[in-house]
């Protein structure tokens, strides 16, 4: 006896349908003590890859102008300061624009990167994102992953874990796929990648040359076959099953308003401006190349301002996890080992217009209360100090006695003993300061100092979730916190 | 250690002297009969053997038996039958003194459980006989021999599973038809599907026994099978030709090792020797494991990741928790994690408890002392050949039955024992399991023999069944499970429904002459200059390698040309080798490799190679390139650019002092061994490095041109037979490892591997690709770590890729454009066809009007390849049933 599959679904069980989802690792049952009111239900992370200099963003320390012959261990910024609403918060110059927003958001001065040993991005990376230091015996999950995974999307038809920005096939794009990815979890929960935002649309759109009528016909022929395909014959019903709905939830993706939202072009033109530095043409931008002189900077001004607007569309039709970047590629963008002064100027002009227009929209729009957005990198720079100001690790840049060419005025060097995070909305303070660090070099945390697993537990419980929340892999249990030992710090929270 | 009494043993009421008052504050014992089976036993389970017993003895106490307990250790005996007032463990589970309480970890008693304790005690202390929590003897460690039962099926394991099947009243199905069987065997034992022609073939064979007899082909096509089987052994091996920590030579593949073994269908038993006790750098990289950057947990430390990968592969042990602590899900403890790392430790371990060190030094041991004696004192060398000697001795039944437990879940959906990592546990069927490991152990470990026992056997053939939904039910087999094909037969199918696949696999490291893959191919020279640099400079080593090799220098050319350009440090040790090539005609196919002593780059016409495949743990120094568009009929000028010299990487003042021999960048032998193939439609032409080459260090301009003028240039030398040049090895962090920029790399090896390659006729299967989106998105896993299976579930993601994404619509539209000639000319016959090939059987009469409704009276490319499309998303062809 043969049954269709509508016999199938008429007398399979919700529970049934329901438990076709992916993969194995079971949740751990939560710790019972904790009842977790969310105040977010969406994350976006800006994420500030190579390493951003905080005495030269929002932690300014005393200003010297370039000199010949000026000598290096004086230098500290390379920026003057400028005033934001909040009395006791100062940012560098050329980030004007999110200075009027920081009374939306807190600050925090005093984010310290773990120790791992010889500086190395990409596992100061892996560190922040999974928040273990690699390696680890199983495959870590992001952030992104864990998220989507306890929380699923927001709205069914948005993946819930979103990733714009970076391309994994240059630089070390290896590396980063270690940890952009979900892991012992299952790719069920892995990132929905969107390495070019302006052409997001790209991706939930039928391929390049089908029209959508040819599309429809498509998937309408598909589905005659799978209907009429005898289930009872052949097998798994509950395999079949699991793959005709992975295919409707693709669908329903695809022709859903949720769908528009990944296109820009529906944006109007003047708010697509808002999102770019000034006289960026946002028609040229894919092809840019690789070169450490700063033109590679100047030539992609504009791609991370478009990822910030399109995190603004997809938070309004229901994103869950989105993280925006400004793209890890070895010695580019926040990675400068040289002429950091001048690259410092492109790069606080990539983000400033930006992310003080997401703030500024999501607010206008009545999200930034549930919207939760984070700012970080994954370590800071200096100028002299190389790692933490107490331990020897091997040198990355040199620096000259005396500075005779721009090329060495900048933070060059990994510095791991302070940095910026920013937090807005979703429940968090506003126009609030946390943590403080040294005014002379080195400009080191002395006050509140906050590291990876209470940062995350943080974002956790804005989101509802436990930091001691464990999913079994191999009979272990994996705490989405390291260890299940974050705490958040509650005094971040309105 | 809880140590309140430094008191010698004084007679026992000394111990137990409570004062009345803190007798009255002990919970009463129960005013019943007790059982130790029924309540005790349990209550020592959950509190007392993680500790006291199945091999420990915190305290010097060991609670296996009641003598034991009674003895009791350090602090006294435990308890006194009869006198529970007076026991000792009634006082320390009672937590009279919170301080002094047992157990130290887990939750306090109850007086409900106190009392039964005192009860038990008070009633004397009663124990069955037999009764002990000694450490059970492993599962499926001891080889057993297994008498077959007396039965009608004449195949041994039918005789087996009928003895199953009849021992729980069950009556097994009949097997499934021919072209259910077929579409199985070829995607497991090879993994194609068959074309419409071999399953026709199959079908109308009237041989009876013509299953077996095609499982024995599938099994004798020892390329495809091997092709089809790395993708099985690169996971487990976390073998990759791509992902982190190649960087900087900190890993190495074990492909081209792989590939030969599986060729070769080399033992098991040899093949795991030589990945557990390697003679050679080929299968060395999986003990050696990633050798990362920066500071590593003491856990992920390469002894310790052999130790894991070794046990959880081979033997189906989980030593990564104890790698950190004592296990808390079984019992392996921490210096059962170290005892193995010590093996493959070059210098004394100490063992490092959560983070923190105990002063304690490992002694090298193997798992299971049961299986032999590892003498900790020999050096390393011997030591691992110890532990290969044990690991594949006739002694240690668990090699043989992981293995096919492993083989057996691959081709049934689930292993007689599951999860297949964890082996010290009952199989569902005992006889089944402990029957193949000894097969396979009486046939020199051949695994071929055992896939084909599995494949002939009733249980393979049976219909595929759901899987268990509730996995902690009692499993009952009853057939195998629906499968999902894996991305690699995903990939493969496509290619195969179109013919059209990668030209180059992703690796230079497989020698693809043995199976004879590539046709024999001529070795090129390694050459290199004897001319000496500009003012008889050389770099450091270069002299010494020239007084070595070289006879006297030659006189310095006659016109002293003064170098152009760029006067860097770089350009005075450029060295240039320039060939002429005639070739008859334009090749339709040339891929050429390169290997060099350093950077080095290809110019053929004046147009700069690309580099379609560089080997990444050799920093480029091994490269393939592809010269279809470069090369021409006629003279073609070919000129590899040799950088004899770097700077990279100068040491900084604590690294030279720590460091103080450290040569980290020598540089010995700038040479170079260059081979390409140019095919055309008739012949194959060879183009190898040799000593009708010319050279010359910094020449002046143009030498691109044909109409240059290399008369004053130097014949380029061979290298005496035997001599490589030397790669200079990885740019590794020294700091905290041993110097290991001094590594180098023999190029020699290297050389046929990177020359097959080249040679090779052009047809790669998925797993000898990168992983691409979309084989992502079908659950290739990423081979950091260890994979020793893979989830089959259908994502949304999947989805997504499957329908929007680039990477299968491109292919689907090549196939259509060249199947659209055939489908035009009889479309009927042609969806005969392709529903054969993908879903082994022919379409239905509806299946065949809507489908040609589809395609329409004329159909374009693109309703070809909705069709196809909408064929391979299919349930119906993407499972395995």
């Amino acid at each position: 006896m043969t049954t269709t599959r509508r016999d199938f679904l008429k007398t399979a069980s919700a529970a049934t349908l329901a438990s076709l989802a992916a993969g194995a690792p079971r949740i751990l049952a939560a710790p019972a003590a904790e009842k977790l009111v969310p105040t977010a239900d969406t994350i976006i992370v800006l994420w500030m890859a190579g390493g951003m200099a905080h005495t030269e963003t929002f932690d300014p320390k005393r200003y010297s102008a370039f000199e010949r012959g000026m000598d290096p261990q004086r230098v500290l910024s390379t920026f003057p300061a400028i005033d934001t609403p909040v009395d006791r918060i100062k940012f560098s110059a050329g980030l004007e624009k999110m200075a009027s927003v920081m009374d939306r958001g807190t600050l925090i001065r005093s984010y310290t990167a773990g120790d791992l040993g010889f500086i190395l991005h990409s596992r100061h990376q892996f560190n922040w994102h999974t928040g273990y230091a690699p390696p680890q015996s199983v495959n870590c999950p992001h952030l992104g992953a864990f998220i989507s995974r306890t929380l699923g999307p927001k709205d069914p038809a948005v993946p819930a874990f979103i990733n714009i920005g970076q391309r994994f096939d240059l630089g070390e794009g290896e590396e980063l796929k270690a940890f952009t990815t979900a892991g012992f979890l299952g790719s069920e929960y892995g990132p929905f990648n969107i390495p070019y935002p302006q052409d997001a649309a790209a991706a939930v759109r039928p391929p390049a040359g089908m029209t959508p009528d040819r599309f429809a016909n498509r998937d309408k022929f598909f589905r005659k076959l799978a209907d009429a395909s005898p289930i009872g014959q052949f097998g798994s019903a509950y395999q079949k099953e699991s793959l005709l709905r992975s295919m409707e939830n693709a669908h329903r993706l695809l022709s859903s308003p949720a769908a528009k939202a990944f296109d820009l072009s529906l944006e109007p033109r003047e708010n697509v401006a808002k999102y770019l530095p000034p006289g960026v043409d946002p028609t040229k931008f894919n092809d840019a190349k690789l070169e450490r002189d700063g033109s590679y900077e100047k030539s992609v001004l504009g791609r991370f301002g478009l990822g910030c607007l399109l995190a603004r569309r997809l938070c309004e039709v229901g994103a869950r996890f989105i993280e925006v970047t400004t793209e890890y590629i070895p010695f580019l963008n926040w990675d400068t080992h040289e002429n950091g002064h001048e690259r410092l100027v492109s790069m606080k002009e990539m983000v400033d217009a930006p992310i003080a227009q997401l703030i500024r929209d999501l607010e206008e729009r009545g999200l930034l209360d549930r919207t939760l957005i984070v700012l970080a990198s994954e370590f800071s720079r200096d100028m002299m100090i190389e790692g933490k100001p107490d331990k020897t690790v091997r040198d990355q840049v040199k620096v000259p006695d005396r500075i005779d060419d721009e090329k060495y005025y900048g933070m060059h060097r990994h510095f791991t003993d302070a940095g910026c995070v920013l937090l807005w909305g979703g429940g968090i303070k506003r126009g609030h300061l946390h943590g403080e660090t040294a005014e002379e070099r080195p400009c080191k945390t002395i006050k509140d100092r906050v590291v990876i697993e209470d940062l995350h537990a943080t974002l956790y419980r804005a989101m509802g979730i436990s930091p001691k929340l464990a999913y079994t892999v191999e009979e272990r249990p994996f705490y989405v916190t390291r260890d299940g030992l974050g705490k958040s710090v509650e005094s971040l929270f309105a | 250690m809880r140590r309140l009494f430094l008191l010698p043993l004084l007679s026992l009421s000394a111990w137990a002297n409570l004062s009345p008052e803190q007798i009255a504050k002990l919970p009463p014992p129960a005013t019943r009969p007790v059982d130790f089976v029924k309540e005790i036993q349990p209550l020592l389970e959950a509190s007392c053997v993680k500790c006291h017993a199945k091999g420990k003895t915190k305290g010097d106490f060991s609670l296996e038996t009641r003598a034991g307990f009674l003895k009791g250790g350090e602090t006294g005996p435990a308890a006194v039958p009869g006198k529970s007032a007076e026991s000792y463990v009634v006082e320390l589970v009672a937590a009279l003194d919170p301080d002094n309480a047992m157990p130290i970890k887990g939750s306090r008693w109850t007086a409900e459980q106190v009392g039964l304790l005192r009860a038990w005690i008070d009633q004397g202390a009663k124990w069955p006989e037999g009764i002990t929590f000694a450490k059970p003897e492993p599962h499926n460690l001891k080889p057993q021999n297994v008498a077959l039962p007396a039965s009608a099926e004449r195949h041994p394991l039918d005789k087996l599973l009928a003895a199953y099947a009849a021992g729980r009243g069950q009556t097994l199905p009949p097997a499934v038809d021919d072209r259910t069987f077929a579409r199985r065997a070829y995607l497991d034992v090879v993994g194609l599907l068959p074309t419409s022609e071999q399953l026709e073939a199959f079908l109308f064979d009237p041989a009876p026994d013509k299953r077996a007899q095609l499982v024995r082909t599938l099994l004798a096509d020892r390329r495809n099978y091997t092709e089809h089987w790395l993708t099985f052994w690169n996971d487990l091996l976390r073998n990759d030709y791509k992902g982190t920590g190649f960087i900087d030579g900190g890993r190495r593949q074990v492909t081209g090792w792989l590939y030969q073994s599986l060729i070769a269908n080399k033992p098991y038993d040899r093949f795991v020797a030589e990945l557990i006790s390697p003679r050679d750098e080929t299968s060395e990289p999986f003990t050696r494991g990633i050798i990362w950057r920066g500071v590593v947990n003491a856990s992920m430390l390469p002894p310790m990741q052999a130790a894991q990968n070794i046990s959880q592969v081979f033997m189906g042990v989980n030593l990564k928790c104890a790698s950190c602590h004592d296990s808390f899900i079984n019992d392996w403890a921490l210096s059962d994690a170290y005892g193995v790392a010590a093996i493959y430790s070059d210098d004394p371990m100490e063992l490092i408890h959560c983070d923190k060190p105990t002063g304690k030094i490992a002694a090298p041991r193997s798992l299971y002392p049961q299986l032999g004696d590892l003498d900790p004192k020999l050096a390393k060398p011997a030591r691992t050949a110890r532990f290969a000697e044990l690991m594949t001795g006739p002694a240690n039944g668990r090699l043989a039955t992981t293995i096919v437990n492993r083989l057996w879940a691959r081709l049934l959906g689930r292993g007689l024992v599951e999860p297949l990592d964890d082996m010290d546990r009952a199989a569902w069927s005992p006889e089944i399991l402990e029957f193949l490991a000894s097969d396979l152990v009486a046939h020199r470990y051949d695994l071929k023999r055992t896939l084909e026992m599995i494949l002939t056997s009733r249980a393979y053939q049976l219909p595929a069944v759901e899987g268990p939904r509730d996995e902690k039910q009692e499993y009952v087999f009853q057939g195998p499970l629906s499968r999902r094909l894996t991305a690699e037969q995903f990939a493969d199918s496509v290619s195969s429904l179109t013919n059209d696949w990668a030209r180059m696999p992703a690796t230079l490291d497989i020698d693809f002459t043995v199976g004879k893959v590539a046709p024999p191919v001529k070795l090129p020279q390694w050459i290199w200059t004897t001319e000496p640099h500009a003012a008889g400079e050389f770099r450091r080593g270069e002299a010494e390698a020239l007084k070595a090799l070289a006879p006297a220098p030659p006189a310095p050319p006659k016109k002293d040309k003064k170098p152009e350009g760029n006067p860097a440090d770089l350009l005075k040790h450029r060295v240039i080798f320039r060939k002429v090539v005639k070739l008859a005609d334009a090749p339709t196919d040339a891929q050429a490799v390169l290997l060099a002593s350093q950077g080095a780059a290809v110019t053929v016409n004046g147009v700069r190679a690309k580099n379609t495949l560089t080997d990444q743990s050799r920093g480029g120094r091994v490269a393939a390139m592809d010269l279809t568009k470069l090369l021409r009929a006629g003279e073609n000028i070919i000129t590899i650019e040799v950088m004899s010299h770097t700077d990279k990487g100068a040491l900084n003042e604590d690294e030279k002092r720590q460091f103080p021999n450290s040569l980290n960048h020598i540089n010995r032998i700038p040479g170079v061994a260059f081979y390409a193939r140019a095919l055309t439609c008739c012949e194959a032409e060879e183009i190898c490095t040799d000593a009708s080459w010319r050279v010359r260090r910094v020449p002046t301009g143009g030498w691109n041109s044909p109409s240059y003028d290399d008369s004053d240039w130097f014949a380029a030398q061979p290298l005496p037979a035997g001599v490589t040049p030397v790669d200079e090895g990885p740019t590794l962090e020294p700091l905290r490892r041993r110097d290991y920029a001094n590594e180098k790399i023999e190029l020699g090896p290297r050389l046929l591997a990177a020359v097959a390659t080249a040679a090779f006729p052009g047809k790669a299967r998925a797993s000898l690709r990168p992983a691409d989106p979309l084989a992502v998105a079908l659950d290739r896993p990423n081979r950091e770590q260890v994979a020793t299976s893979r989830l089959a579930a259908a994502t949304t993601l999947q989805a997504l890729e499957l329908t929007n994404g680039d990477t299968l619509n491109t292919r689907l539209i090549f196939a259509a454009r060249r199947l659209l000639d055939q489908v035009s000319e009889n479309p009927r016959a042609w969806l005969d066809e392709i529903y054969l090939h993908l879903l082994a059987r022919k379409p239905s009469a509806a299946e065949q009007t809507d489908a040609l409704a589809f395609l329409g009276e004329t159909p374009k490319a693109e309703q070809v390849a909705d069709l196809l499309w909408a064929l391979v998303m299919q349930p119906e062809f993407q499972l395995i049933n």
